[in-house]
């Protein structure tokens, strides 16, 4: 082109205007209009991002389930059970029986044996000794007397007789403020050994299927919080 | 299928109905090579056995020294060998196959022996959480041996401690058998349990530690040290009587599991002791029912095990007529012994 005066500024400008170009560079575009070909052609942030990630961080939360669903603790179901021992005699609702749990067995353990600590006994040793071993002779026996098609778990009957072990708790708690001693004290602990087994004979017969055969359930029971009862009075 | 061990069965005694000849025929050989004593002339194995082959006769007496046989699963084993503990019928004996056997309907009815692998399979299964193929076989049969004995139910219990307490009435003894195997103590009340003697036990252990408690000498300690004396007494007890039982050579149908069993029932004549001891505290009462257990025990104890070990008045004499005089020693043993324990368990807990 020649580079006479008069040309150079008579040119009519045909390229963007100053707002134009501001436009195009406001919308995450790199490049001037001009040069934005395909947009498969190259690289555009905006279409490889998927659009969960992209959103905020509540949506990662949501993938994990809540702590306690993930440990298996279910505070209603532990209410309806320990509230099913508390009462042996009321018709206990069968579907949370298949809610297998052992956070409140647990905790009923070491209530018990903090209750022990009251009475100036360090005995948690024999509670869990007692408790292994117990669980473990009581569902060998389960699997032994019931029918071959209605199998029990060690965990169910950990599970059954850690729930049951409440009354044995007030016991020992009530043994800190009365003295259970003699021939009164054996009357009250009898009581309370009775309440505890059959609650837990009516949980394992129904669920067992254990026709005729829920004192021979219920003795075993009574004979394991028995241990209990000796530990918390002798 | 006779089980080989102390607790021998008779060869002549009625034994279940072997349904298939065959498979009896060929358990036979190795438990017969494995016998001390042949209690049949052993005419036949000198017989030209020493390459000979001798179709006609059943490899059992002349095959000894020719057909190699397979090692027999531990049933050669002297004392507690699982066979001796299996008493079934041979059918099934052929557990690995699974073809209807002209056994199981004797089997079926009696639903207690009706825990054919797939049943127990199932029910360990769901118990271990585990496949149960990974459990020899010997197991599942032990297993579903021992849970016959603990087929029982109240009025079964109810009823047996009624007559541990006072046997005296007159009453039938015998065992009731449902096509040569014994009936499910559920059915019953004469039949031996396991039900009894472990809760008595575990009691006996739970009332010792009463009594020390009352006596201000309870440590959590001793219920361990009950508990192991009661395991360790039970299982020398039961060793001593089946070495007898072997050094006498006497066949009987009684199965060591229900030596077990008998044996067990003590401790129920221990707790009631015990108790009364604990009502009372006074040393007469204590000894008046010392006594009164140990013979109402003793009375029990020979009248379930005479129809067991001593052979039968009316049959054939396959037992020999001078193993008569040791089958009543060694009734007179087992039923010495026990009344001998439950004063030796209990005295230590008595004070003056």
């Amino acid at each position: 082109m020649s580079w006479t005066s008069g040309d150079f500024y008579n040119q009519q400008y045909i390229g963007p205007t100053s707002y134009e170009l501001q436009e195009q560079y406001t919308n995450g575009n790199f490049m001037p209009s001009s040069f934005q070909f395909n947009s498969q052609q190259f690289y555009s942030p905006n279409e490889y991002l998927s659009p969960t990630v992209s959103s905020t961080l509540d949506e990662i939360e949501n993938i994990e389930p809540p702590l306690l669903d993930e440990l298996g603790i279910n505070f209603e179901h532990t209410y309806k059970k320990t509230k099913s021992v508390l009462n042996p005699f009321a018709t206990s609702d069968t579907s949370i029986l298949d809610d297998v749990d052992l956070a409140g067995p647990l905790v009923f353990c070491l209530a018990f044996a903090f209750s022990l600590l009251l009475l100036g006994k360090i005995h948690f040793g024999y509670v869990y000794g007692i408790v292994t071993l117990g669980t473990v002779g009581m569902s060998a026996l389960l699997n032994l007397m019931a029918s071959p098609d209605k199998p029990c778990s060690c965990i169910y009957t950990t599970s059954v007789l850690g729930y049951c072990l409440l009354p044995m708790v007030i016991l020992s708690f009530a043994s800190f403020v009365f003295h259970f001693n003699g021939f009164f004290g054996m009357i009250i602990a009898i009581i309370f050994i009775l309440w505890s087994s059959i609650s837990a004979s009516k949980l394992f017969a129904t669920s067992l299927a254990m026709i005729g055969q829920q004192l021979l359930v219920a003795y075993p029971c009574a004979l394991f919080y028995g241990v209990f009862a000796l530990l918390t009075m002798f | 299928m006779s089980s080989r061990g102390p607790m021998r069965l008779g060869k002549n005694y009625p034994h279940p109905p072997s349904q298939q000849q065959q498979p009896q025929q060929q358990q036979q050989p190795p438990s017969q090579f494995y016998q001390p004593t042949a209690p049949y002339p052993a005419a036949n194995n000198y017989a030209g056995d020493f390459g000979m082959p001798q179709p006609q006769i059943p490899p059992s007496y002349g095959g000894d020294f020719n057909v190699p046989q397979p090692p027999p699963a531990p049933s050669h084993n002297a004392f507690f060998s699982p066979q001796t503990a299996f008493y079934a019928p041979p059918s099934q004996q052929q557990i690995p196959s699974n073809q209807a056997m002209p056994g199981m309907e004797y089997l079926s009815s009696n639903p207690l022996f009706n825990v054919g692998l797939n049943v127990v399979e199932q029910g360990m299964k769901d118990f271990t959480g585990k496949t149960v193929n990974m459990l020899p076989n010997e197991m599942k049969k032990s297993i579903s041996s021992i849970k016959y004995y603990f087929a029982v139910d109240q009025a079964y219990v109810f009823k047996k401690l009624c007559l541990l307490l006072f046997p005296f009435r007159p009453r039938n003894w015998s065992l009731g058998y449902s096509a040569d195997e014994p009936v499910p103590p559920r059915v019953d009340t004469n039949a031996p349990d396991y039900y009894i003697p472990l809760m008595s036990a575990i009691t006996y252990v739970l009332v010792a530690g009463l009594v020390l408690g009352t006596q201000d000498r309870f440590t959590p300690e001793q219920l361990g040290m009950h508990a192991s004396s009661v395991m360790v007494w039970n299982v020398i007890e039961i060793c001593v009587l089946c070495f007898t039982f072997y050094i006498f050579n006497v066949q009987s149908k009684l199965r060591t599991l229900d030596l077990i069993a008998y044996c067990g029932y003590k401790y129920v004549g221990m707790i009631a002791a015990l108790s009364s001891y604990l009502l009372t505290h006074s040393l007469f009462v204590y000894r008046c029912s010392l006594l009164y257990v140990s013979l109402s025990l003793s009375y029990f104890l020979v009248k379930c095990l005479r129809l067991q070990i001593l052979p039968d008045t009316g049959g054939s004499q396959p037992y020999g007529s001078n193993g008569n005089k040791r089958r009543i020693y060694l009734l007179l043993l087992v039923v010495i012994l026990q009344p001998f324990f439950i004063w030796y368990l209990t005295r230590h807990l008595i004070v003056d």
